[in-house]
């Protein structure tokens, strides 16, 4: 099933020669630097305000110019005598050609528009039996029993559940997101292979890709490639992408060097020593590239929903905003089914072997599937329940849902409202007024003493000046706001996580639950969730909290499992065999072993927080994130998209201090190297 | 044209689109954001939307300043907007629904939390909403504490929670609407909006601050693209001529609510059962 969560950003290594000697005593830096932010915290009152607050009269007026620059841009800009979004229109309607052919194939059908109703030719789109059919034949093909039982189960849930014509408009525009991207992402990987230099440029880039919150990007993606499908393909695109790239450029590097030499003996050309010998080798690193991009791109049908894009998303939006909660889980799960079957397919296909026993029969095949396509279709336009699933025979469980939050809400209301507020005011609130009064200058000043004291100059220097010009913009505080809230979620998720995925790591039954559990808490959209516990809650800052919490929550766990289990039995067995119970194992053997896994699981942990914290906007969340959506209401498509860019800097800032620190703890001393597999 | 997931404004957009297809044209709907249907419109993505509330000014004035839309006309259908509270809150807060009562201490005691500070807790409103709450606060001296709820269907959600514990609560609230609108609870009464509340200080109650008043009664409106206006005139008379009432579309939001029906199936049913009132507007 859906293996690991999400790779990191590919830390930049620094060379570790040649360093300048002021740089060798971390410890004196990392001292300097808490003094400092000791002194700020104490000498508020008596060190000028300006070091805290940033002063009005100074603030940079970036956030109107980034306005200005954008509308031009986007809507006055003219290439060759048409406007900008022309082109880029044209393009976008190219390449989504196929994927209107397989929605009017799967969903809609096609209509040729006559001058009067009764010239209008409609054809009908694929009948369902047809669909549910073929799906299941090319499961079997593909994997075998387990894939088409999976297969079959996913479309009947769809037109059990009444989703059909939505979930079938998901799979055609998914499944052509994710082929896509798939062809861009090797196309990158390799090119990024090849040319060393580009990954100088590419890098930060597709970092910034992968952080900024797909919001503050909404409008421009909007005017560039107007509304629709296409447009949900470009925003999908734009955040997918980069894991898949990445994980074809570590695929490549980690392979041995006989698999290069290989590809010039045999003379096989470039083109073949990529596609025949180099990929293929690499393949379990582009198999978690691929489940990367089916993860991303199925997270992505919500937001694709709200342009354009319709589908399960728009069930699950029109289910919520309605609170017919019960309706929003089921179009949600069909997600999440979607995301496990859409993997289960791209898997099978990869690892299946060619066998030189049995011959493929592809005839046989393609005529059995013809078949299978065009005998139900056709015979559905006499018999009307081949043509459209009979609505007699679906169900629904959304009363029973909405009636287990009722009760939920009316037995254990008091304990919910509790529960809020110790979080609210024994936790988030202190932590806050703290933060806040440690001043932005102290806080630049000390992220430039730990870069120094963790030997990376560059950075330090490079995520102070960021800090500084966040201030300077006017954002220190939402930055704040936005940060307690990320800090306080990843702990709530390290203190549940942690323990669960121990347990999970150390028990088979245990991992196989928690595998269950843990892709659909990733894969069901947020919003399925969000709303309930905002029932329960209330709207602020406990929730958006307890949100972010429920959905990194996933990623500790399957880090600190795989952590777990992936320490070398035999260290175990030895420390057994020595003598050691099992809680000194565990503590003095195992857990030490696991601790480049685990750094990697924090890490990842804290990036699926600052990505999850801009959704909580929608739950009254007051930080950097209700910037990018407050900015989209008021029709400031640049103020939306430096705010977001703001986030984007604190998630890079943060994988990267704590990517540094995790490498310079197994850096010389210890023996085990981290593998990020 | 846009659908955006809300049954009142669906329901008013699957009619129009209905009468369209009567009128012979090729309807799409397109699932949208409520807010990105204004650059969605401005461009021509989408042609025409029935739907729009007057209480976005913002993204209206946006919307017009482009040059490439207009508005048509009003659907005839009266937004009321303002502070609402469940029922059973009048008890707690003798005197209601006249604004004064909240400021009795032991209301103000009974609709506040630990996290307001003794203050009212109010419910206010998603970002895009021009509510103009803390000026009425300011002006009417009122001691509440502002919790923004995000978005709309959080802001429903919390309202829909309190309700079902029958915690104490006050909120935005506007109609038409399937939960403000279903006659569990009450509209707050300011002093009536004139515009001189909002440029002149001496007006109302509070002689120094603007903003101690209501907010104005706002319309549903009809916004459409130019460039298919001037393509399709027929579309913008029709749009002149599509009047619904207040009932017609509390009926809508019902029938979807309460009924199960989709918005379309909804708007089938207005079709089919008034059918005199809309057969004029084809002529």
């Amino acid at each position: 099933m859906v293996a690991v969560a999400s790779i990191g950003f590919g830390a930049t290594s620094v060379t570790p020669l040649l360093r300048p000697k002021w740089l060798r005593s971390s410890r004196l830096w990392v001292a300097f630097g808490l003094i400092l932010l000791l002194a700020a915290y104490v000498g508020r009152g008596v060190l000028p305000e300006g070091l805290y607050v940033w002063p009005t009269q100074w603030l940079l007026p970036l956030l109107k110019m980034s306005n200005d620059v954008l509308n031009q841009l986007l809507r006055r800009t003219e290439v060759f005598g048409e406007p900008l979004r022309m082109w880029t229109r044209a393009g976008g309607e190219a390449i989504g050609l196929p994927m209107r052919g397989l929605q009017n194939l799967l969903t809609t059908g096609w209509t040729f528009p006559g001058s009067t109703p009764a010239e209008t030719l409609t054809l009908p789109p694929l009948s369902w039996v047809s669909v549910v059919l073929a799906a299941t034949y090319l499961g079997w093909l593909a994997g075998g029993r387990r894939l088409a039982v999976l297969a079959f189960a996913t479309f009947a849930y769809f037109l059990i559940f009444d989703l059909w014509a939505a979930a079938t408009l998901t799979l055609a525009s998914v499944a052509f997101a994710i082929v896509v991207g798939v062809v861009f992402g090797l196309v990158l990987g390799v090119m990024l292979f090849r040319w060393g230099w580009l990954e100088a440029v590419l890098n930060p880039v597709f970092d910034v890709m992968q952080t900024i919150p797909p919001f503050s990007y909404l409008v421009p993606v909007l005017i560039l490639f107007g509304f629709g499908p296409v447009a949900a393909l470009v925003a999908t695109l734009i955040f997918a992408l980069p894991p898949m790239a990445r994980a074809v450029v570590y695929g490549l590097r980690r392979l041995p060097d006989h698999a290069f030499e290989l590809s010039s003996m045999t003379g096989a050309s470039r083109w073949q020593g990529t596609s025949k010998i180099l990929l293929p080798s690499a393949r379990d690193d582009l198999l978690l590239g691929v489940n990367q991009l089916v993860m991303m791109a199925l997270a992505m049908v919500i937001l694709a929903s709200m342009i354009g894009a319709g589908g399960l998303g728009a069930e699950v939006l029109r289910a919520i905003q309605s609170l017919k909660i019960g309706r929003g889980l089921e179009a949600g799960i069909a997600i999440t089914l979607l995301a496990v079957l859409l993997y289960g397919y791209g898997h099978s296909i990869a690892v299946r072997r060619p066998s030189h026993l049995s011959r493929p029969q592809p005839v046989r095949h393609l005529a059995i599937l013809a078949a299978i396509l065009i005998i139900p279709t056709v015979a559905g336009i006499a018999i009307a329940p081949l043509a459209q699933y009979p609505a007699a025979l679906t169900i629904s469980t959304a009363d029973f849902w909405s009636r287990v939050i009722s009760w939920l809400n009316s037995n254990w209301g008091d304990g919910f409202e509790a529960t809020r507020l110790i979080i609210t005011l024994g936790v988030i609130r202190p932590l806050l007024t703290i933060l806040r009064d440690l001043g932005w200058a102290s806080i630049a000043a000390c992220i430039l003493c730990f870069g120094f004291a963790l030997r990376r100059p560059s950075l330090a220097v490079l995520s102070c000046a960021t800090l500084v010009l966040i201030a300077a913009i006017g954002y220190w505080d939402k930055l704040l706001i936005t940060f307690n809230l990320v800090t306080v979620g990843t702990l709530l998720s390290l203190f549940v996580g942690a323990p669960l995925g121990i347990w999970a790591g150390s028990s088979r039954r245990v991992h196989a639950v928690s595998e269950v559990v843990v892709t659909t808490l990733q894969t069901l959209p947020s919003f399925v969730y969000l709303v309930p516990v905002v029932m329960l809650l209330g709207p602020g800052d406990a929730t958006a909290v307890i949100a972010i919490a429920l959905y990194s929550v996933a990623t500790t766990v399957r880090y600190t499992d795989h952590a777990i289990r992936n320490v070398d039995p035999a260290t175990i067995e030895a420390a057994v065999a020595f003598g050691a119970t099992p809680l000194q194992t565990f503590w003095k053997v195992r857990l030490p072993l696991a601790r480049p896994g685990l750094m990697l699981g924090l890490n990842q942990t804290i990036l699926m927080c600052v990505g999850m914290v801009v959704i909580t906007a929608l739950v009254g969340s007051q930080g950097l994130e209700l910037e990018t959506v407050d900015a989209i209401a008021r029709v400031e498509a640049g103020r939306g998209l430096v705010a977001g860019l703001a986030i984007s800097a604190l998630a890079i800032i943060l994988d990267r201090y704590v990517g540094a620190v995790a490498q310079s703890l197994n850096a010389p001393g210890s023996s085990t190297r981290a593998k990020s597999s | 044209m846009a659908v955006v997931s809300a049954p009142d404004a669906d329901f008013i957009t699957n009619v129009f689109g209905t009468l369209l297809k009567k009128a012979g044209y090729n309807i799409q709907y397109v699932h949208t954001d409520y807010t990105a249907q204004f650059t969605a419109i401005e461009l021509g993505d989408l042609e025409i939307s029935p739907a729009i509330w007057s209480s976005s000014p913002e993204l209206i004035a946006a919307a017009l300043a482009s040059g490439s839309v207009t508005k048509v006309g009003s659907v005839g259908v009266k937004i009321r907007e303002t502070w609402w509270y469940p029922n059973y809150v009048a008890e707690l807060c003798p005197g209601l629904p006249d604004w004064k009562a909240l400021k009795n201490p032991a209301c103000i005691k009974a609709l506040s939390n630990p996290e307001t500070d003794g203050k009212i807790n109010y419910l206010g409103t998603p970002a895009d909403f021009d509510a103009d709450d803390e000026r009425r606060i300011a002006a009417l001296g009122l001691d509440v504490h502002i919790t923004l709820p995000g978005t709309m269907a959080a802001m429903v959600a919390t309202m829909q929670g309190a309700i079902e514990r029958k915690k104490p609560i006050i909120g935005f609230g506007f109609v038409p609407h399937w939960l403000y609108g279903s006659g569990v609870g009450t509209f707050v009464d300011f002093p009536p909006y004139e515009d001189a509340c909002r440029s002149d200080p001496a007006w109302g109650v509070n002689p120094d601050l603007v903003g101690d008043c209501a907010l104005p009664t706002g319309d549903i409106i009809e916004l459409i693209n130019n460039d298919f206006a001037k393509r399709e005139p027929n579309v913008t008379g029709l749009l002149k001529k599509f009047v619904l009432t207040n009932d017609d579309v509390a009926w809508g939001i019902l029938k979807q609510d309460k009924g199960g029906l989709t918005p379309e199936a909804a708007a089938a049913e207005w079709i089919s059962a008034n059918e005199k009132t809309w057969s004029p507007w084809l002529q």
